[in-house]
C-alpha cells in the first residue's frame, strides 16, 4: 500500500490514508509506505510479484472532495499531469510497464480533491478530505481482509473461525 | 512573389523542466525574430526570505527546486558561514561534496536516460524509449536512486533534504550505513563507465559555436561544492566580485532575468565546467575521457550529455574517496553565531553557477537576499544558440523538424525553468 502525496494540504491525502491504516490489524503480508512525491523513484518500489495499491490525490471539479475511485493507467495517462517536473504518475507508471516492472496485480485508487486544495501554505488536510479519507481507510482495511481471507481458503490454511486466521471481524485500532 | 508563411506551435517545450515556449519569426528564408520565453509564476523567494532568521535559510531555499536543492542550501551555506563566528569542523567540508555529489549523480543520471537520450536514440518519450532500451533506463534509475541515497544519508530525505545547517550537519552518518553504501558505488563505477561510452558513441549533431565558458576552479580539485570563478576570457572573480562583472536585466513574455558577462551571453554548466577543469579529473576518469575522443576545450554544446556522463563518474568516484576515509565524528559542532554584514556564496550546481548574496542584520535576521540561478544565467546562450543551430540546420526545413532541433538544443542546457524565476510552445512565422 502505497501512500503518495506531498505535505500541503490535501496533497496529504494518501499520505493520511496509509497513517490511518497503521492504526488498523492487518494481514502479516501487507506493507504500508508514504512517498513524498517520489516521481520516478516510485519505480524503486514496484515489481511485477507484488501486488500493490497505490494511493494518490487527483485534482478534479468533476467529484465532491472526499470522494474515490479506482482509477485505470489508461485513465491516467489522459490526466493533466501536475507535476512541475514533467515526471509524475501516470508517466512512472506507463515507464515501469515498458520496462516490465509494472505488478501483475495494482490497484490505483485517486482521491478527489479540488483544484487549489494543496497550497504550499497549508499543512492541514481540510473537513471534507479528512471525512473521506477515513471512509477510504476503512474501506481499504475491509479489502484487505477479505483478499487474505480468501487466499487463507483457498490455500486450505485457515478460513473464517479457524485457529490462526485473522478473524474477520477483528478491526481493532491501536 | 509568393510569400511562405509558417506558424510553428509548440505547446510547450518538453522535456524541460518547468514551462517555457519559443517563438520564430522567418522573413524570405532569414530569421528575423527568435524569442524564448518562460511562464513560470515568479517565485519571490528573495523577498520572502527577507525578515527570517538567517538559519532558516538552508531550510527555505532547499525548496527552490526539487531536484537541485542541495546546490541552493550549499551557495548559501558558503554565503552565511563567511561570517560564522566559528570555523567549520574539519570533517564537514569532505561531506558537502559528498552530499553535492548525490546530487549530480541523481539530477545528471535523470537528465541522461529521461530527457536527453530519447533525442539521440528517435524517441519522442523516455517511455517510448524504455521499450526498446530497457537496460538504458535502467541503468539510469539505478544510477538516480543511488544519488538520491547518498542525499537521503546526510540529508534526511531526497526530496528537499532537511540535514544541512549553518556550522555543518544536524547528524553524521552512522558508521554501519557507509559500508552497503560503498557497495553500491563501486558497483555503479562500471555502469557510469559504459554510459559514458555509450554517449560518446552517438552520432551527436555537428554544431561548433562561439562561447564564453564559466565555471569554478579549484586549485586540488574539480570544483563542485566551492571554488573561485574563472572565465574563458581570463577573468578570475570570488563571490564577492561576481556583480561587478555579471548583471541581470528583465525582458518582456518572461518571468526570469537573463544575465550577461559584460554585456555578453555566456555558458554555465557541465560543458563549461568541463572546458575549464578537464585536466582536474581524477586519473581514471581522464582514461575515460580520451577514450571518448572528445577534443577539449569542446564548442559543441551537443558534447553537453558526454560532459554530464563524465561528471557522473568523477561523482561516484569522489564519493566512495570520501566514504572510505570517513570517521564517525565524536561532535557534531556548535550551530555558530553569525556576525551582520554582507554575505556571498557560489556553488556549481548540476545545471551550472548558483550565487546568493545576504544581507544580514543584527539578531542574525535577513535584511536582503538575491540568488542568480544557472538556468537564467544560460537564457541569452541559449537564444544565440538556437538562432545559430536553426540557421545552421535550415530553415526551410519543414516546421516538425525545426521544432524538434529547437527543443534539442535547449535540453543540451537542461534547463530547470522552475529554479529559473527568481523571479514548447514553439511560433514561426515566415513572410
Amino acid at each position: 500500500m502505497i501512500g503518495i502525496g506531498s505535505p500541503f494540504g490535501d496533497d496529504r491525502a494518501g499520505w493520511a490514508v496509509i497513517e490511518q491504516l497503521e492504526q488498523w490489524t492487518l494481514p502479516a503480508d501487507v506493507s504500508l509506505l508514504k512517498l513524498d512525491r517520489p516521481g520516478p523513484a516510485l519505480l524503486d518500489w514496484l515489481n511485477r510479484d507484488t501486488n500493490t495499491v497505490l494511493i494518490d490525490a487527483v485534482q478534479t471539479s468533476n467529484h465532491p472532495c472526499g470522494h474515490w475511485m479506482e482509477l485505470s493507467l489508461e485513465q491516467l495517462d489522459h490526466s493533466n499531469d501536475l507535476s512541475s517536473h514533467g515526471f509524475g504518475l501516470a508517466q512512472t507508471l506507463a515507464l515501469a510497464r515498458a520496462l516490465g516492472q509494472l505488478p501483475q496485480q495494482y490497484r490505483l485508487i485517486g482521491f478527489c480533491i479540488p483544484p487549489g486544495a494543496s497550497p504550499p501554505a497549508q499543512s492541514d488536510l481540510s473537513v471534507a478530505a479528512a471525512a473521506g479519507i477515513t471512509q477510504l481507510t476503512a474501506w481499504l482495511a475491509e479489502q484487505l481482509e477479505a483478499t487474505s481471507a480468501q487466499s487463507q481458503t483457498a490455500t486450505g490454511s485457515g478460513g473464517v473461525g479457524s485457529i490462526g486466521s485473522s478473524s474477520r471481524s477483528d478491526r481493532s485500532r491501536r | 512573389m509568393t510569400e511562405r508563411r509558417i506558424r510553428i506551435d509548440v505547446p510547450a517545450l518538453t522535456r524541460v523542466e518547468g514551462e517555457g515556449s519559443l517563438r520564430l519569426k522567418v522573413v524570405d528564408g532569414q530569421l528575423v525574430e527568435l524569442g524564448l520565453s518562460i511562464f513560470e509564476p515568479p517565485r519571490y523567494f528573495e523577498k520572502f526570505l527577507e525578515g527570517r532568521d538567517a538559519h532558516e535559510v538552508v531550510d527555505i531555499v532547499a525548496r527552490i527546486c526539487g531536484i537541485c536543492p542541495i546546490a541552493y542550501q550549499v551557495s548559501a551555506l558558503n554565503a552565511l558561514e563567511s561570517l560564522a563566528t566559528e570555523p567549520l569542523p574539519h570533517w564537514v567540508p569532505n561531506l558537502r561534496r559528498l552530499f553535492y555529489c548525490g546530487e549530480w549523480l541523481q539530477s545528471h543520471a535523470l537528465h541522461i536516460h529521461l530527457l536527453a537520450l530519447p533525442d539521440f536514440l528517435g524517441f519522442d518519450s523516455a517511455i517510448a524509449m524504455a521499450e526498446k532500451h530497457p537496460e538504458a533506463v535502467r541503468r539510469g534509475m539505478q544510477l538516480q536512486a543511488l544519488g538520491n541515497e547518498l542525499i537521503r544519508l546526510l540529508g534526511g530525505r531526497s526530496v528537499h533534504p532537511v540535514g544541512a545547517r549553518i556550522g555543518g550537519f544536524h547528524r553524521a552518518p552512522e558508521p554501519e550505513q557507509i559500508g552497503p553504501l560503498l557497495d553500491k558505488l563501486r558497483e555503479a563505477q562500471p555502469l557510469a563507465r559504459d554510459l559514458t561510452a555509450f554517449c560518446a558513441g552517438l552520432k551527436l549533431p555537428d554544431d561548433p559555436q562561439d562561447f564564453i565558458s564559466i565555471a569554478l576552479t579549484h586549485p586540488d580539485r574539480y570544483a563542485i561544492e566551492n571554488g573561485q570563478l574563472i572565465t574563458s576570457t581570463g577573468l578570475k572573480l570570488s563571490a564577492e566580485q561576481f556583480e561587478q562583472h555579471f548583471h541581470e536585466h528583465h525582458k518582456p513574455d518572461s518571468t526570469a532575468l537573463w544575465s550577461d558577462l559584460n554585456g555578453e551571453p555566456y555558458l554555465t554548466g557541465p560543458l563549461a565546467r568541463l572546458n575549464i577543469n578537464y585536466q582536474q579529473l581524477p586519473p581514471v576518469i581522464q582514461q575515460s575521457l580520451t577514450a571518448t575522443g572528445l577534443q577539449l576545450p569542446s564548442n559543441n554544446m551537443f558534447h553537453s550529455l558526454i560532459a554530464r556522463a563524465l561528471e557522473i563518474e568523477l561523482v561516484i568516484h569522489e564519493a566512495i574517496d570520501i566514504l572510505q576515509a570517513y570517521q564517525y565524528p565524536t561532535d557534531t559542532g556548535p550551530q555558530p553565531k553569525l556576525s551582520a554584514g554582507v554575505c556571498f556564496g557560489m556553488s556549481e550546481a548540476p545545471r551550472g553557477l548558483l550565487w546568493h548574496r545576504y544581507e544580514v542584520g543584527h539578531g542574525q535576521l535577513i535584511k536582503a537576499a538575491r540568488i542568480v540561478p544557472p538556468t537564467s544565467q544560460n537564457q541569452a546562450r541559449i537564444e544565440a544558440d538556437l538562432h545559430r543551430s536553426l540557421i545552421a540546420f535550415g530553415l526551410n526545413r519543414d516546421e516538425e523538424a525545426l521544432r524538434l532541433r529547437a527543443e534539442q538544443v535547449i535540453r543540451n542546457y537542461d534547463p530547470c525553468i522552475s529554479c529559473a524565476t527568481h523571479f514548447l510552445k514553439l511560433d514561426v512565422i515566415r513572410s
